[in-house]
């Protein structure tokens, strides 16, 4: 209870940040895109249906906060954090470096399919090749940020901050219990 | 991973895809759920981020830095007055020689009657920035309807002090606060206590305009157009006919409805104008008035029926 209270927590205050904190790109530099991030922490701190009801709780506040039609984000958020969960073998190394790099693919696959699914709905071309500029400087941006994060997460905690799921655990108090 | 997983990312992919064509009322209702469930955290990262910058700038409290800092703030805010003041005695004269031109034909009881519809301006702090794409940039604002918001109302650039051009008889009460007011955008979205407005270069930013030209004999209004954002830096002016004329310079403000006439707010100055040998109106790329990109304040437009108008009728 107490987890969920502080992933929902983590969802309020990442997307509060992302509006009101991060600043504009103002000269074509890229942003973070905190979004991808939090999914990312979502995902590694919940089970993989709650991780994808909340991963669409993130993408719905996102669409409520943007200037164009419901629903895109949702589904995008749905479909991402699926995903994350399908290749969870692979990023959950047990290092913050795994964190990272699904925060990088995480942000790219967004930044890049949510103005090309956006456009293609309102019938508007979008110039892939400023997309996926943009797309690499916001990652780029967010990683810098994730860094950060875990950074201070480990000078606060004094240890290497390691990945573990919900299911992973149980499993090891079980094998423990027998 | 749970079995759950792929039926439940279906559900919700399919959820988003009947959100995408849900009624606009029900849009309109998440947003403002979304942004109004919001504000509080809003209001304290604002807050937080004016006392970093407060404490930011007393530790660099290097003399010189500050004396600079405070030429370059004065400077730019003498800048903006005079620019403001520009265009108020700009429109004033247009006014003024449009407004002789009607009334001489008046009769007296019309011609003293109060104006229909009065506006006033009201202060409004930008939250942030909405989720946006490139080619919109709608940003939060801290009003809503408990302040009297209301969609597709104008969204003014702040300043700091107020154009002092007189009482003149001919002008409506409201015009001394409006006169010079740049338009930077118009309210979008309202929520109990916030707002969304769309910037005048967003996409799908569009709003009445007139043109505004310099004669020999002073300016006059010219042709009015819609003004239309397209996610670039410049804005289109669309309808201006081949037979009008338009010059690059021209001044662009927002065109107020007929019978609702109040005072005219500046857009922007044509920057580029062409006609084609078959087209049939001109193509004309207006540059709207820069906004700054740590937005802190706004002023919103409101307008309301004059019950001093109403009370003079009966």
């Amino acid at each position: 209870m107490l987890r969920f209270v502080g992933v929902l927590t983590t969802i309020y205050v990442g997307v509060v940040a992302h509006c009101s904190i991060v600043p504009a790109d103002v000269a074509g530099m890229g942003r973070p895109f905190l979004p991808a991030l939090i999914l990312v922490v979502i995902a590694a701190a919940c089970e993989a249906s709650v991780s994808i009801l909340l991963a669409a709780l993130l993408g719905l506040i996102l669409d409520g906060l943007s200037t164009e039609r419901l629903g895109v984000h949702l589904a995008l958020a749905a479909m991402l954090a699926l995903g994350l969960q399908l290749v969870q073998p692979m990023w959950r190394s047990r290092s913050a470096l795994g964190l990272i790099a699904m925060t990088i693919v995480t942000c790219l696959a967004w930044r890049m399919l949510a103005p090309m699914a956006l456009a293609m709905l309102s019938d508007r071309k979008v110039d892939p090749h400023s997309l996926l500029t943009s797309a690499v400087q916001d990652s780029a941006w967010t990683a810098a940020v994730a860094s950060v994060l875990i950074l201070l997460a480990r000078g606060l905690v004094g240890q290497k901050i390691q990945v573990q799921t919900v299911t992973e655990r149980s499993t090891q108090k079980w094998a423990t219990a027998r | 991973m749970s079995s759950m997983s792929g039926p439940l990312t279906c559900v919700l992919v399919l959820v988003g895809v009947g959100l995408h064509f849900a009624p606009e009322n029900v849009v309109t209702r998440v947003r403002a759920v979304v942004a109004d469930s919001l504000r509080p955290g809003q209001l304290a990262a604002r807050e937080v981020t004016e006392f970093v910058r407060g404490n930011n700038s007393s530790m660099k409290s290097a003399k010189s830095d500050r004396a600079h800092r405070t030429e370059v703030d004065r400077l730019r805010d003498q800048l903006q007055e005079e620019q403001t003041r520009t265009a108020a005695l700009q429109i004033r004269l247009a006014q003024l020689a449009d407004h002789n031109s009607r009334t001489d034909s008046l009769p007296e009881t019309i011609r003293t009657l109060p104006p229909l519809v009065t506006s006033s301006l009201i202060d409004a702090a930008v939250l942030g920035d909405a989720v946006a794409e490139k080619w919109r940039k709608g940003k939060l604002l801290d009003r809503g309807q408990t302040s009297g918001v209301k969609e597709t109302e104008l969204v003014v650039k702040s300043n700091h002090a107020l154009v002092d051009v007189g009482r003149d008889g001919d002008l409506s009460p409201e015009d001394g606060v409006l006169l010079g007011r740049c338009v930077i955008g118009k309210v979008e979205r309202v929520g109990r206590w916030t707002s969304t407005f769309l910037l005048l270069t967003d996409s799908g930013y569009r709003g009445r305009a007139q043109l505004v030209h310099q004669a020999d004999s002073g300016y006059v209004f010219g042709a009015k157009g819609i003004l239309e954002g397209q996610g670039e830096p410049l804005c289109r002016l669309k309808g201006i006919a081949s037979s009008d004329s338009v010059t690059v310079g021209d001044a662009v403000y927002a065109a107020m409805r007929e019978g609702l006439s109040s005072t005219p707010l500046y857009y922007g100055r044509v920057v580029e104008a062409s006609l084609g040998p078959s087209d049939s109106e001109w193509k004309v790329l207006v540059e709207p008035v820069p906004v700054p990109s740590d937005l802190q304040s706004v002023q919103i437009m409101r307008t309301a029926v004059n019950n001093e108008r109403l009370t003079a009728e009966r």
